[in-house]
């Protein structure tokens, strides 16, 4: 590998003009020679809120680019600091490939704006683009608190990837949420936190599968699903439970009378998602639990003189590459999730 | 109004694979290697992606005595060892080891089976399994039939009713011997109750062969007899015969190879569009193929084929043996380790292309490709200016290592002469996906848990290739083919070379 690339994937990284971008790294792959080879298979649009937040960002691409090698353009917006220029610089994420023969390597490139110089950061971002390729923008942090440029950088995307569990008080915000990925011209959105609900989902639809546990389900008359105070707990039972009242053929006044999205109690509530949801109709019920400090969840169903016996599956928590990577493996439309959302708003407004 | 639920609502499409139903899977060779090495580590994968039912259990079945608790241990140690997760998970797996059983029983011996159906009634109570088995010959090939015949005898199987077979490979040794055993098979179970495994198809990579010939418009227009010259298929081995030298001796190359994995790959490559994904749409046409392959005369089989046999010689910087010197295999044996074929497609598509197969043990290189060579484009333009001819385009699909696709094409030199090279634009999966892909056994038993066929063989797919080779083996017999001496470490015989030279063509260099 080339010194220069070598000092591109430690830590370090390269200064460059703006206007020089694509020509330093034509330069760069150009010196790596045979034994490097360069995917990309999507632009990778990062959107961070400060220079810390920006590393956390790098790090999880770094991880990210073995499974999704792609182009990364990761954009630093600090409207706050004085300095108005735009600032650039350049990373390489390599991977050994090929039985160890050859390095795999995806660009990062890292764009800095700080006050007036944010407004620039979409037409530059426009410019780096890799032609024919689809571009995913992942906003971290809350888009409901800076619209102006989310929209801005949301016209060049066709897929937002974007984590309402690390939103502050994200519950509060689900109406507004659910109007802005309903506005046209709609990218696909995908909310992490839905992601974490996939086991949840997938648990659930296991207990179903047999015919004679689905009976039950014409009569359900109760949903309870219980949460702890862990980050976004509450904004994920609530997405749940939308998600279980629309699969069910509920409207909204439907799910405000039959589900519940209920705290549980205890002192170590505050590292508890999700801890339960248990469906009910009259003297047969479906359970799903994890309990705290577990790694598996357990699915039982119980009617009179049946009962399911325990599923248990593996359940530990992802980490945000996985979640990325299940996201950017899985091009799906949003209708389930904005369908949930809608029957989400219906019921935080209940609560 | 409340809504009847026909279909279960919370698999809306977002959840995309299907749970198997709750079943029982027998396996009959249970303390063997593909047991230990394949079977339960994919098992307990499948469990680990939460993709067994409730109630999944697994009876191994063999001679050798073992308490339940012994059989657990041991494929505990097993799981540990193969499983794609480290370290296991110890929730998952008490979950997963509390349906596993073991029982012993000799395989001739009625009794066993009579005690293997209390067993499984058992189990239906227990674990709501409901009389749906999986049964798994895992055993040696020679006691197939008898297994199959002392289940139907043990009423252990329902015409139409939940069970299923798996057959490992070989199917038989040659159509008569296949066609015995479909006989037998199909006496007791029905056609679509019945899995012939080739774990070829389970590999991501063999798959990928449709994908990348249906799901790309540039590519179907030109595969045809119009724009492709030849097709080259290898599969090519490094190793010798290890310990399967007593194996060996009774199958070589062409019944090993050639037969099954050999001729999937060049039916899906060769196959017209099936109208659908369904199993049968996508069996039909590779039946279609298979049949559409010209029977070759004792004549043909003096000229389109080439056994051969290796020598010593070096592989990998190592001295490596003669197959004649490896432990169960005869100082005299005329076994062949490699076998090259031409063969010809009798159908509108492929009419007047040779596809060139060719398998051999200790070549320089494991591979496997097929590689598609194109006619060469009219020479008007450039011949003049280029001092060597210009190269045909090839389009290489790599099954394994490096799985891929590249392209030969021409291109210009840089500079102010016109000089055309040959130059290689190569897509690889490990490059652009880093994910490891399930083991093809992880991805073949789940769809015979879920009742999906599409990538095990057909009753008539197996008797169709045993009567392509069947015919080859005739033809060797009868003009006495000896297998011609390759040195270990080389690419094959002379033999093999000489066949391509006659047509003008080379083997490639894979």
């Amino acid at each position: 590998m080339s010194s220069a690339l070598d000092a591109l994937t430690a830590d370090g990284t390269m200064s460059v003009d703006v206007a020089q971008i694509e020509r330093q790294l034509r330069a760069l792959w150009q010196r790596g020679g045979e034994t490097i080879s360069r995917a990309c298979l999507f632009n990778f649009v990062v959107w961070c809120g400060s220079e810390t937040d920006a590393e956390r960002a790098t790090a999880v691409i770094s991880e990210l680019t073995g499974r999704h090698p792609c182009r990364a353009i990761v954009l630093v917006a600090e409207p706050e600091r004085a300095d108005s220029r735009l600032t650039a610089s350049l990373k390489a994420h390599c991977r050994l490939a090929d039985g160890g023969r050859k390095q795999v390597c995806c660009e990062q490139i890292t764009l800095g704006a700080a006050a007036a110089a944010v407004s620039q950061l979409a037409p530059t971002v426009l410019s780096l683009l890799e032609g024919d390729l689809p571009t995913v923008l992942w906003w971290r942090g809350n888009f409901l608190e800076q619209l102006s440029a989310f929209e801005r950088m949301r016209a060049v995307a066709d897929r937002v990837l974007f984590d309402t569990s690390a939103w502050p008080q994200a519950h509060r915000q689900l109406q507004r949420l659910h109007q802005t990925i309903r506005e046209p011209p709609p990218p696909l959105y995908a909310d992490l936190s839905w992601t974490r609900l996939a086991l949840w989902r997938k648990l659930i639809a296991d207990c179903f599968d047999e015919p004679p546990f689905r009976a039950m389900l014409a009569q359900v008359e109760r949903v309870v699903v219980r949460h702890g105070g862990g980050p976004g707990a509450r904004v994920r039972a609530l997405l749940y439970a939308g998600w279980l009242a629309a699969r069910l053929g509920w409207t909204a006044d439907g799910a405000r009378d039959r589900v519940r999205v209920e705290p549980c109690e205890g002192d170590d509530v505050a590292a508890i998602g999700i801890e339960s949801v248990e469906l009910r109709a009259g003297d047969a019920s479906a359970l799903v639990r994890k309990d705290l400090g577990e790694s598996v969840a357990q699915a039982v169903v119980s009617m009179p003189q049946m009962c399911s016996l325990p599923r248990r599956q593996a359940f530990a928590p992802m980490t945000e590459t996985a979640l990325l990577s299940q996201q950017l493996d899985q091009v799906a439309p949003h209708t389930a999730y904005e369908r949930a959302l809608q029957l989400a708003v219906a019921l935080e407004q209940t609560a | 109004m409340d809504t009847l639920f026909i279909e279960n609502p919370f698999r809306d499409g977002v959840i995309p694979r299907c749970s198997p139903d709750p079943c029982v899977l027998v396996i009959f060779g249970a303390t063997g290697d593909l047991t230990r090495r394949k079977l339960v580590p994919a098992l307990y994968n499948l469990a680990h992606e939460g993709q067994l039912p409730t109630g999944f259990a697994v009876v191994g079945f063999a001679r050798r005595p073992r308490t339940d608790e012994e059989f657990r241990a041991e494929m505990r140690a097993a799981v540990e060892r193969f499983s794609r997760f480290h370290p296991i998970n110890a929730a998952v797996w008490e979950n997963f080891a509390r349906g596993l059983f073991y029982q012993q029983a000799d395989f001739t011996a009625p009794d066993g089976y009579a005690a293997l159906r209390a067993r499984l009634e058992q189990l239906d109570r227990e674990r709501g399994t409901a009389g749906r088995r999986l049964f798994y010959l895992a055993c040696a090939p020679s006691e197939f039939g008898l297994v199959i015949e002392r289940l139907g005898a043990a009423g252990l199987v329902q015409r139409h009713g939940p069970q299923r077979i798996i057959v490992e490979k070989p199917f038989g040794s040659n159509l008569s011997s296949a066609r015995h055993l479909n006989e037998v098979l199909t006496a007791v179970f029905a056609e679509p109750e019945v899995f012939r495994i080739d774990h070829y198809l389970g590999k991501e990579t063999v798959q990928n062969i449709l994908s990348m010939r249906f799901a790309n418009a540039i590519f179907e227009p030109l595969w045809n007899q119009k724009y492709v010259d030849h097709v080259q298929i290898t599969v090519a081995e490094s190793l010798g015969v290890e310990t399967r030298g007593a194996f060996y001796e009774q199958a070589g190359a062409l019944r090993d190879m050639v037969t099954n994995h050999m001729m999937q790959l060049l039916a899906l490559t060769a196959m017209e569009p099936p109208s659908s994904l369904a199993a049968e749409d996508i069996r039909t046409e590779k039946v279609k193929l298979l049949r559409a392959i010209r029977r070759l005369s004792p004549g043909e089989v003096a000229t389109n084929t080439v056994r051969g046999q290796y020598d010593e010689g070096f592989v990998g910087g190592q001295h490596v043996p003669a197959y004649r010197q490896e432990p169960h295999v005869a100082p005299d044996s005329d076994t062949e380790t490699y076998a090259a074929l031409k063969l010809h497609l009798d159908n509108w598509r492929w009419s007047g292309v040779p596809f060139y197969l060719r398998h051999g043990k200790r070549l320089p290189k494991q591979v496997a490709e097929i590689a598609v060579q194109f006619k060469p484009s009219p020479a008007v333009l450039f011949a003049a200016a280029s001092s060597v001819p210009l190269q045909p385009n090839v389009l290489a699909l790599r099954i394994q290592p490096d799985e891929g696709i590249s392209i030969r094409m021409n291109a210009k030199t840089p500079g102010t002469t016109l000089n055309i090279q040959p130059v290689k634009m190569d897509f690889r999966y490990g490059g652009a996906f880093g994910a490891r892909s399930p083991e093809a056994y992880e991805r073949l038993l789940y769809d015979a848990l879920i009742g999906d066929s599409t990538l095990f063989l057909r009753g008539d797919e197996v008797e169709c290739t045993w009567a392509i080779t069947d015919t080859i083996r005739a033809g060797w017999a009868e003009n006495h083919m000896a297998p011609a001496l390759y040195e270990a470490g080389s690419w094959g015989p002379r033999e093999a070379d000489a066949m391509m030279g006659r047509d003008g063509r080379e083997w490639r260099r894979p």
